[in-house]
């Protein structure tokens, strides 16, 4: 009897099942799940694939593994077969970690540390929350289509919790509330550049601005990050093209490291989805992100090699070039043509090889914004932006493009104001949340 | 809790202390006359008296009487009364032969339940009793094989694995484990039942019912084994016995899957290479395999092949069947051979029992063994005056496997399962050949000739290169004291310590494929054309152990005492246990066995493949570290009220707490209870039936409980260290395993029993007739979530469960003179359905893994456990051959809106998965020593899932089934045949559509001769000399065969991937 009332008390029971697993209280073991970058720094891929930067051969086509791939290609009303979607349920599995999170955090004492922490999961949320919408939401112009409904908001980790589809506006705000609360409390700059940061949240804010049309507070959070010494822009000239990846990871124009959630289509080792050969023919002689960014395979296609990522995953953070764009592109939209055709021209310099770069001078705005835009889509290839552009630039009939595919000899083709922009929701959400299906009839 | 107990405890010996005082002591003991065993639950009553005991597992016995001349009764059911005259005070030790009546309680009388042993008449719960002869009866090396098919309510699911293989009236979980308890003299065995050897074993009880929990608590929801191993007697002189038998199995046969032929296949590959599939194979950077058939399409096309030559070495290939091959090269019969000693004996005060086995297993697949041996020792000590008993006991085993062919799992091509059906293992003369595996055959010549080793694989060379051997050594140390302070009360310590060491060896001589293709991948060549080696020459070894350990404590206080009609038992307790289990894994590179050196590689570092450099890994390193505890503290309390001989009422209940992980700390333990009440009518005097001397009504309830220890209340993560793929290797992290759940339980089991036991005069006819009601709640159940709430799946407290069901034994004696026959019959129904589930799985999982029969449940509300739906079927497709479903009641194959729209309502629901109806009957002849004894079985009321092509998995290269040279070809067909035709593309939902249709969904419903059993026992004059007591040989054949079935499906409903191999075994025992 004494045996078991010493057991009973001296924590007999209280021995953990399994030593590997703990759970996670202390401000040490909050950041170890803020760490896990394996399943936080992910981005979704199927907007690269929907979008005009690849194109696939007949075969690369047909050796696609899975059928998911295949129906997103050719934008086919019907995408996800039962038990897919990846890029919806590991960008609500970041959200749900963010939570868990925030949760955790607040049953413990406040420190510096852990308020830092706090802002790292809100910055991971509203991460989350914009690229997920590029891809499953409509696109959101600010004023235009506030009570258009969007898809489910996740602020809480209860997970028996059925989430509705919620407003473009009340989601849009609560990506930038949560931007908001982050930057206070962010280092400005860290090493571990899969960690958020202030510059990852001016970033992130400038692409968010720009997406839902607020230029000048976009231009603003840009000229922020622009603004700072701690990220500058590479010399592409100092690196040596014929190395397998030539990009190093974490190198100076990475704001926010975060990859492509992968896919076969993206996949280094397929030869058989290639950059789009109109982006390939755009670069003209000296452009250095030819060599950089391409490699000829011998059936006659360029895939692509130049991710920031440092090897095989495909780069979908955030860096300094994309918001050189941004600012560009802002300025121009305010007609500020001197201010930035300067800023194009400081950019693009880097991106040549000693005395082939030209500067060029645009005197009216849309000729400029054109160039840009086209600069901005042969820099940021094979990232997803493009996609993200693309949504919000087909509102704007100056801007608007026509997807063309060709597989098997059949032609397909994606029209500016087609629904085909917003793709489906996975089926094993809908089979499980009550919310409608994303109507893709065009 | 404790306090509790503690004035529980204090109050039994105030009633034991007050029946003690100024009283004189009788002490004696009761034998069976024929046999003279001791004979425990025998009734001593004082004439005239309300005095009355029982006697005790030794069937000794005491009374306090004061002084005066007695009479005392000495009763028990089955035996003639017997009375002695008696003058107390008295030394005498009094000796007590009862006689045998007409009446023999058939089977086992006493009843183990690992915490008391109960006289089968004063049991109120439903126990079934499995006895040394029973078990015997059958050839095995394990334990749970004696129990299949001879046991009431107990069904042994064969395509199962260990985790759900034993079901005992039905299984009351979904995810918790669903595995009955397995207690081994005593204790609850943590080891592994295939270290369990028969021989050891004297006798099994089955708890089926609450009143199993309430006695072994939060484990018992599954039932509760109960294995009880041989000893020797007090007063036995020393005696040996030994067994020996052989049992052949039939070989297995490749061709019994069905699988499709190599002609039907080059035709697929044709088909393929003509719609340009495998062009993404042939230009891969990957270097992917291109089976032989493609290589010939391809060099044809190509001009390097002539039309001519082509057709040759098609027609060659046609003329390969893989099947032959694998029958010939890699099946062997299994051969078991069993060896078994046993050395047991006793005296007045120390009794002891010595067994050693001997298990070797030729397995079928060739050059693969097994090996057990086992020693068991105990011994038992009487002293003060027989108030103490002291007994240890011993158990050491060792269970060696070693595989040294991969069979057909190492018939793997290109990352699939299955190779080609064409590929030749072996030349004429037998000498192996190789086959395509990973590589195509140009680059593994190409990366020869660059000096890599030889990156071929060959099957048959492979045998005997890489080596697993699985090894477990285990051991076993129970001590246990019982103290008899006074008479009425006992109390016992005991304590076991076990001990298993797991350890899996997985050697990779330089020579197999394995070293050789990790060598080769990591291998780089410099520029002056030299080979560098990452990965070392030489052999790889992989080393795994588990260590497992437990210490399990018990303390018990046991009362039995009698006041005129009045019997009570009661014991109660606590008991303590400690269960670790640390496991280590580790990989060596460079092995070299006879130095026992290795060689350290690089694993920070990334290399490029050789076989495609856009690759770079670092080079696997495979070691890991695991460290689980399960810690249990249970109190628990039993007593057993008897009035009269006629009236038993019991009662039982146990707390069982665990460090269950992350409840808060009310949650972390569970009451359970059970209250039985028996009436044994036979005993009135209004009954009195000479017809029906023995008439028995009892009832049970209660509670028993199960548990998941992997499931927490808490977010739990799992911590680790970012690799050297990682963004950060080396830092920290750490990955969310639970989310936050407060409100775990444990689940709850509620069990209601009603049983009638009878038996007529002279034993014609006996048997038992049960019914139960087995109602789960709060069964935790594993969900899937829309993944938007950040999980794909969740496991809790969702679910409740209602079964019910009939166990039916029956026993008769046919014929009673020198020849005898007797018959069992044995019925089982088991209905069980989900009466609330919270969440809806997906159809798709439901028709897919619902119906499997085993393993993970995928509940639907208001149907079986296991169910067996489908899509309806409305056949083919008369224009193109293609599978059609119905669609808004109509005929349709738009596969995809059929499979998406199709609710639970929309299909077609069968039945159960698992055999709702079971049972056997076993016959038994007997005449002059010789005994033959045949068993039906039959499984009733379940249905199962045919397989047939699926043209998603076919067209993407795999070999397929058979079914595929029955498909749809040309109109017409469709009215004699439901094979779907070729599709254009791969379309999984038509797939799906057809898969999952009424159109392969069969009736399980099957007799099958289970097994004969024939044994001849030397009589007297031959045996009976100087030297041998006993001699005996016998025979078992196994698995004879079907004899009738539902279905008109050519496979046995219960082997659908491997024919069923009968045995034949042949044994001899005996004792002297």
């Amino acid at each position: 009897m004494t045996i078991v009332l010493i057991w009973g008390c001296s924590g007999f029971l209280d021995e953990r099942p399994n030593k590997e697993i703990l759970i996670p209280t202390s401000e040490q073991d909050i950041r170890s799940l803020l760490d896990n970058d394996s399943e936080l720094n992910l981005v979704p891929s199927f907007g690269l694939l929907s979008s005009d930067d690849l194109i696939m051969t007949d075969d690369g086509y047909a050796s696609l593994r899975t059928e998911e791939e295949q129906n997103a290609y050719l934008w086919r009303e019907n995408i996800w077969p039962a038990n897919s979607g990846a890029d919806w349920s590991r960008i609500y599995r970041i959200i749900f970690i963010a939570n868990v999170v925030l949760e955790q955090a607040e049953k413990l004492p406040e420190s510096e540390e852990l308020s830092k922490m706090k802002a790292e999961a809100f910055f991971h949320r509203a991460h989350a929350h914009f690229m997920l919408a590029q891809v499953f939401s409509p696109h959101y112009e600010k004023g235009v289509n506030d009570q258009d409904l969007g898809i489910p908001l996740r602020m809480n980790s209860e997970i028996l919790e059925r989430s509705p589809r919620v407003a473009l506006q009340t989601y849009y705000e609560a990506i930038l509330k949560d931007l908001d609360q982050a930057f206070e409390f962010l280092p400005t700059f860290e090493n571990i550049k899969t960690r958020p940061t202030q510059l990852a949240v001016r970033a992130l804010q400038s692409r968010v601005l720009l997406t839902i049309g607020e230029y000048d507070l976009a231009e603003a959070a840009a000229d922020w990050v622009i603004s700072r010494p701690e990220v500058s822009l590479l010399n592409y000239e100092s690196l040596n093209s014929d190395l397998n990846y030539p990009f190093v990871k974490y190198n100076e124009e990475v704001i926010f490291h975060s990859v492509l959630i992968s896919h076969g289509y993206a996949s280094v080792s397929n030869v058989q989805v290639w950059i789009n050969p109109y982006i390939i023919e755009s670069y003209q002689d000296g452009d250095l992100r030819k060599p950089l960014f391409t490699d000829l395979r011998p059936n006659g296609g360029y895939t692509f090699k130049g991710q920031y990522s440092g090897n095989f995953s495909r780069f979908g953070g955030l860096a300094l070039d994309e918001i050189y764009y941004i600012k560009a592109e802002c300025l121009a939209r305010r007609n500020q043509i001197g201010d930035a055709s300067s800023l194009m021209n400081q950019l693009l310099e880097t991106r040549y090889a000693a005395g082939h770069f030209v500067s060029q001078e645009f005197g009216a705005g849309q000729e400029l914004l054109e160039w840009i835009l086209e600069e901005k889509r042969k820099s940021l290839v094979y990232r997803g932006i493009n996609w993200i552009d693309l949504r919000r630039l087909n509102k704007d009939p100056d801007f608007q493009r026509v997807l063309v595919r060709q597989i098997n000899g059949e032609t397909v083709t994606l029209n500016p104001t087609s629904k085909k922009y917003v793709l489906p929701i996975p089926e094993n959400e809908l089979a499980l949340n009550p919310i409608s299906q994303t109507d893709r009839k065009d | 809790m404790k306090r509790i107990l503690f004035i529980w405890l204090a109050g039994l010996l105030l009633i034991l202390h007050g029946s003690v005082f100024a009283q004189e002591l009788i002490r004696g003991v009761v034998f069976d006359k024929e046999s003279n065993e001791p004979l425990p639950g025998a009734t001593i009553r004082v004439e005239g008296k309300q005095t009355l005991t029982i006697s005790d597992e030794k069937g000794e016995f005491s009374l306090s009487l004061s002084p005066g001349q007695y009479r005392l009764m000495f009763s028990f059911i089955g035996f003639e009364e017997e009375s002695i005259a008696l003058s107390v005070p008295s030394d005498e030790f009094l000796v007590v032969n009862l006689l045998a009546s007409d009446l023999q309680l058939q089977g086992i009388d006493v009843l183990a339940t690992g915490y008391q042993e109960l006289p089968k008449e004063r049991v109120t719960g439903s126990f079934v009793g499995i006895d040394e002869e029973l078990i015997n009866r059958s050839v095995s090396s394990d334990i749970i094989s004696r129990l299949n098919h001879v046991t009431s309510g107990l069904l042994v699911n064969p395509r199962a694995g260990n985790d759900d293989r034993i079901s005992i009236r039905g299984k009351s979980t979904f995810f918790a484990n669903s595995q009955p308890l397995i207690v081994v003299d005593n204790f609850p065995y943590d080891g592994p039942l295939e270290n369990i050897n028969p021989n050891d074993v004297e006798q099994i009880t089955i708890l089926r019912d609450a009143a199993a929990a309430s006695i072994w608590g939060a484990r018992a929801g599954n039932g509760v084994i109960v294995i009880t191993t041989k000893n020797g007697t007090y007063e036995q002189p020393l005696r040996v016995s030994f067994n020996a038998n052989v049992n052949l199995y039939e070989k297995p046969d490749a061709f019994y899957a069905q699988n499709m032929s190599p002609s039907d296949f080059l035709e697929v590959e044709h088909l393929l290479y003509s719609r340009n599939f495998y062009n993404s194979a042939i230009n891969s950077q990957n270097k992917d395999a291109i089976t032989p058939g493609v290589e010939i399409f391809h060099a044809l096309h190509n001009g390097e092949l002539t039309q001519d030559e082509a057709d040759r070495q098609l027609a060659l290939l046609r003329s390969q069947d893989l099947r032959n091959d694998i029958n010939r090269y890699l099946y062997r019969p299994q051969l078991d051979q069993q060896y078994a000693l046993q050395v047991s004996g006793g005296d007045r005060r120390q009794r002891f029992g010595v067994s050693l086995g001997y298990d070797q297993t030729r397995e079928n697949v060739q050059a693969n063994d097994r090996y057990r041996i086992t020693f068991k020792g105990n011994q038992e000590f009487k002293l003060w005056k027989d108030r103490v008993t002291f007994s240890n006991q011993i158990a050491l085993i060792r269970n060696q496997s070693i595989v040294r062919n991969q069979g057909v799992a190492g018939l793997n091509f290109s990352g699939l399962t299955e190779t080609y059906p064409y590929a030749r293992l072996a030349d004429e003369e037998g000498n192996p050949l190789t086959v395509v595996r990973d590589f195509r055959m140009s680059f593994v010549q190409e990366a020869r000739e660059q000096g890599l080793l030889n990156w071929e694989y060959s099957p048959l060379g492979n045998i005997g290169q890489t080596i697993n051997t699985n090894t477990s050594s285990e051991f076993r140390w129970t001590s246990a004291l019982i103290i008899q302070p006074v008479k009425g009360i006992t109390a016992e310590l005991s304590y076991q310590y076990w001990s298993n060491n797991q350890t899996t060896e997985g050697f990779n001589s330089q020579e197999s494929y394995f070293t050789r293709n990790l060598i080769n991948t990591y291998s780089q060549i410099r520029n002056d054309g030299s080979l560098v080696y990452p990965v070392p020459l030489g052999a790889i070894l992989d080393r795994m152990s588990n260590e497992g350990e437990s210490h399990q404590f018990r303390g018990l206080v046991r009362y039995a005492g009698s006041f005129g009609k009045h019997q009570i038992n009661a014991l109660g307790g606590f008991e303590a246990k400690y269960y670790q289990l640390n496991g280590y894994s580790a990989r060596y590179y460079g092995y070299n066995p006879q130095l026992a050196s290795s060689i350290p590689v690089d694993n920070i570092n990334t290399y490029p493949y050789f076989y495609n450099p856009s690759i770079s890994q670092v080079i696997p390193v495979g070691s890991g570290l695991s460290d689980l505890t399960d810690r249990f503290i249970s109190y628990y309390g039993n007593a057993g009220y008897t009035y009269d001989n006629k009236v038993d009422l019991t009662i039982s209940a146990r707390k069982d707490q665990s460090n269950l992980f992350g409840v808060r700390a009310n949650q972390r333990s569970v009451p359970l209870y059970s209250i039985g009440l028996g009436w044994t009518i036979s005993e009135m005097s209004f009954f009195r039936r000479t017809q029906l001397p023995y008439l028995k009504i009892r009832s049970s309830y209660g509670y028993n409980g199960n548990i998941d220890k992997t499931l927490t209340g808490e977010t739990t993560a799992l911590f680790l260290t970012s690799s050297a793929f990682g963004f950060n290797p080396g830092l920290p992290y750490a990955r969310i395993l639970n989310p936050p759940y407060p409100d775990l339980r444990w689940e709850r089991i509620r069990i209601v029993n009603f049983g009638l036991d009878f038996e007529t005069k002279n034993s014609r006819i006996s048997g038992s007739v049960e019914y139960y009601v087995k109602n789960g709640q709060d069964l935790i159940a594993d969900t899937q979530l829309p993944p938007s709430s950040g999980l794909d799946s969740f496991r809790g407290n969702s679910a409740n469960t209602k079964g019910k069901g009939w166990d039916i034994v029956l026993n008769s004696r046919n014929i009673v003179s020198s020849l005898t026959w007797d018959t069992q019959l044995l019925f089982s129904t088991n209905n069980e359905t989900v009466s609330q589930y919270l969440l809806e799985e997906p159809i798709s999982t439901v028709l897919s893994n619902g119906a499997a029969g085993f393993g993970r449940v995928y509940p639907v509300e208001g149907y079986p456990l296991y169910s067996m739906f489908s899509y309806p079927w409305a056949g083919l497709n008369p224009d193109n051959g293609n599978p059609q479903g119905i669609l808004d009641g109509s005929p349709s194959e738009d596969f995809t809106s059929i499979i998406r729209e199709s609710g639970i309502d929309d299909l077609v629901f069968h039945g159960s998965a698992r055999p709702t109806v079971f049972g056997s009957i076993r016959n038994t002849l007997g005449w002059k020593g010789v005994s033959l004894s045949f068993n039906i079985t039959y499984k009733l009321g379940y249905y199962y899932r045919r397989n047939s092509v699926l043209y998603n998995s076919l067209l993407r290269g795999n070999p397929g089934h058979a079914d595929y040279a029955l498909r749809w070809q040309n109109p017409g067909d469709e009215l004699s045949t439901n094979v779907p035709s070729v599709p254009g593309n791969p379309n999984l939902n038509r797939d799906n559509l057809y898969r999952y249709s009424e159109a392969l969904v069969e009736k399980g419903d099957h007799i099958r001769f289970q097994d004969i059993s024939l044994s001849y026992r030397f009589q007297n004059s031959f045996v009976k000399t100087k030297v041998l007591d006993n001699l005996e040989i016998y025979s078992y054949i196994n698995n004879l065969g079907i004899l009738w079935k539902a279905s008109s499906d050519p496979l046995d409903p219960e082997f659908r991937n491997l024919n069923p191999m009968r045995s034949f075994s042949l044994g001899l025992r005996g004792s002297f």
